[in-house]
């Protein structure tokens, strides 16, 4: 194990991954997870609102991977460890039976972590449709479409396209995602 | 604005936490601007982490103090697991079910033999008996360890003591055929006596007899009811304390009305057996029924207004009405130890135990809130009830913790960790002086 650490320090998560299916080094894991452990602990801080227990998440999220990594093939490493960490706040949050700052737990919530793995496969579909792209982006509304050209065609960022149009900076951002989702849903029916 | 940190990460659609972090602080250039937001449009771990640290810096939170921490933890956990638990890990994973069905199918066949073999070793031996008293000495047929001749009595018992097993059928079977040879059986049992009282183990073995003895009253074939019967006669029959210690105690219903002290009935006064935390409440017109009440067991009552009372059960089943208040709490706080009167209310000697902050009825929303399982026991869906014995000093300081009936997958670290950070404790007292004393408590993981 040791010489094979030293022979090729794995670069990607995938190679982190094999190595750690092939080794079950904990080592290897620990190195993997404390590079994304910022996040992990940041999104547990979005649902639990609590530092302890978030920490306490993190840690516990580590303890699921160091078994379901062994078992599973996890292709995309960063939107399943999102939906393991987000899954485990939501249980928690569930047990818990509290509404946070308005937060409704709902079964969709666990669904939709179905979705994210396929997101990348979507993206592809996207990129490889421009001229049907098009044709959705004409069918937006009036606001979506501006947002939508000026972030995705002109490479703007929220700010800039906020003071170009003068909308709120939180709306240019609702404006984006609603017009991308509107735009997924325009693409899926033409296929 | 132009610090031009080629991060190179988001080019390959991945961001750090640091990128966020100096995102949300206004660090980044439109350009970089615009790939994060294209990043976090696209991938929901991010923006769901972006949100995190937008949260975590309106709030004043330190990241680096909670990140070193965690790091150590990490650390720590990497180096517990290096030595053994990978491997044992992974085989009590996938061995676990396996092997409790193999044990389970052992036990269940092991006992099914041992109770036939039993069965037919303890007719085989009673109708050698039977036999032997009339003819001459004859060796036994089917055990041969067991020699039954008049003359050599004395000289078998000593050899039975030490077999458990064979023993037992001997004066089993001696025992249930007392017409056939009384003067034979009666010095092989009494030494066997005096070695049950002293081995736990021969406990188990003349419970096994006492089955026997069942099964050559009435030949049948042996069955749960069966042995339940047996183990009744058996009381019936040998008022034996190591015995009925033994065997299972019959439960029973109790029911009682409360009353406050102008006999008017208290609702919602909280009653359960002490040591077992899942009680009943007092209706409308002070009734209860506690369940699974046995002889021995202690009542303990609980209101809002009132210290806990305490309550020996006895053998009836009906406590009638209980005066609940405080006069009586102190005035019954004196210890009886008679039992002369088993159909009286024995009163126990209840000097003020330990109790919560803000009473049990508090302390059990505060139980019910915050019993959460943890991720493991979420997974595998273990739900079920920890029991925690500590000790709580004259201070009121919390020690000792002792799972007293354990579920594990981390449940009972986390019983002990929600007592810990629970509410205070006010120490017992006894004669108004705090007191250490041992407290149990009960947590539900559902």
């Amino acid at each position: 194990m040791q010489f094979f650490k030293r022979k090729s320090k794995p670069q990607t998560d995938a190679e982190y991954i094999a190595a750690y299916q092939a080794s079950g080094d904990l080592n290897v894991l620990g190195e993997l997870y404390s590079r994304n452990m910022e996040m992990v602990f940041a999104v547990c801080y979005k649902y639990l609102r609590d530092e302890e227990e978030s920490k306490d998440a993190t840690m516990e999220i580590f303890e699921q991977l160091v078994n379901d990594l062994r078992k599973h093939e996890v292709s995309n490493f960063k939107s399943w460890l999102h939906s393991v960490a987000r899954n485990y706040c939501l249980m928690q949050l569930r047990a818990r039976k509290v509404e946070i700052g308005g937060l409704q737990i709902i079964e969709e919530d666990f669904m939709e972590n179905e979705a994210d793995l396929h997101l990348n496969h979507e993206k592809l579909i996207i990129e490889g449709n421009l001229e049907k792209l098009e044709g959705c982006i004409k069918k937006l509304d009036e606001e979506q479409k501006t947002c939508v050209e000026l972030f995705y065609l002109q490479e703007k960022c929220y700010k800039e396209i906020a003071d170009q149009t003068g909308f709120d900076l939180n709306k240019v951002k609702s404006y984006i995602q609603n017009g991308k989702r509107n735009l997924k849903i325009c693409m899926e029916r033409k296929n | 604005m132009a610090k031009k940190k080629t991060t190179s990460s988001s080019e390959k659609h991945t961001l750090t936490a640091n990128d966020l972090k100096r995102y949300e602080a206004g660090e980044m250039t439109f350009q970089e601007m615009h790939q994060v937001e294209k990043i976090l449009l696209e991938d929901n771990f991010y923006a769901d982490a972006a949100e995190g640290i937008t949260i975590l810096q309106q709030e004043g939170v330190s990241t680096e103090k909670n990140l070193s921490d965690l790091q150590a933890r990490l650390n720590q956990r990497i180096k517990q697991n290096v030595p053994a638990s990978t491997q044992t890990f992974r085989f009590s994973k996938l061995w676990k079910p396996a092997s409790i069905a193999a044990a389970l199918l052992l036990i269940f066949g092991g006992t099914y033999y041992f109770f036939n073999h039993k069965n037919e070793d303890a007719l085989a031996v009673i109708n050698n008996q039977e036999t032997s008293t009339e003819s001459t000495p004859v060796t036994a047929a089917n055990s041969s360890a067991i020699e039954k001749d008049k003359t050599t009595t004395e000289q078998a018992s000593d050899k039975i003591i030490p077999e458990t097993s064979k023993s037992t059928v001997v004066t089993t079977a001696s025992k249930a055929s007392p017409k056939t040879e009384l003067k034979n059986a009666e010095p092989a049992y009494i030494p066997e006596k005096s070695e049950v009282a002293v081995n736990n183990n021969l406990i188990k073995t003349d419970k096994v007899a006492e089955n026997a003895v069942s099964v050559f009253q009435k030949p049948v074939m042996l069955s749960e009811k069966k042995a339940k019967a047996s183990s009744q006669i058996s009381e019936e029959e040998e008022l034996n304390t190591v015995a009925s210690n033994a065997s299972g105690i019959e439960t029973a219903v109790v029911s009682g009305i409360v009353l406050d002290e102008n006999h008017e009935p208290m609702p919602n006064v909280t009653v359960n057996i002490k040591g077992q935390a899942d009680g009943v409440k007092t209706n409308e017109e002070g009734k209860f029924y506690l369940k699974n009440a046995r002889k021995g067991d202690i009542a303990v009552f609980n209101s809002l207004t009132l210290p806990q009372m305490e309550i020996y059960l006895n053998n009836n089943n009906s406590l009638g009405e209980i005066i609940y208040k405080e006069d009586n709490i102190s005035l019954l706080a004196q210890p009886k130890i008679s039992v002369s009167s088993p159909n009286e209310l024995m009163f126990e000697h209840t000097n003020l135990k330990a109790r919560p902050e803000f009473g049990w009825e508090a302390f059990q929303v505060y139980l019910k809130e915050n019993a959460k399982r943890p991720p493991k026991a979420a997974q595998m869906n273990i739900r079920g009830r920890v029991i925690v014995s500590f000790t709580v000093n004259a201070k009121g300081d919390l020690s000792d913790f002792i799972i007293m009936r354990s579920l594990g997958y981390g449940c009972d670290e986390e019983a002990i960790r929600i007592i810990k950070n629970g509410p205070k404790w006010f120490p017992a007292t006894k004669a108004d002086e705090p007191v250490k004393s041992t407290q149990q408590v009960l947590i539900r993981f559902q």
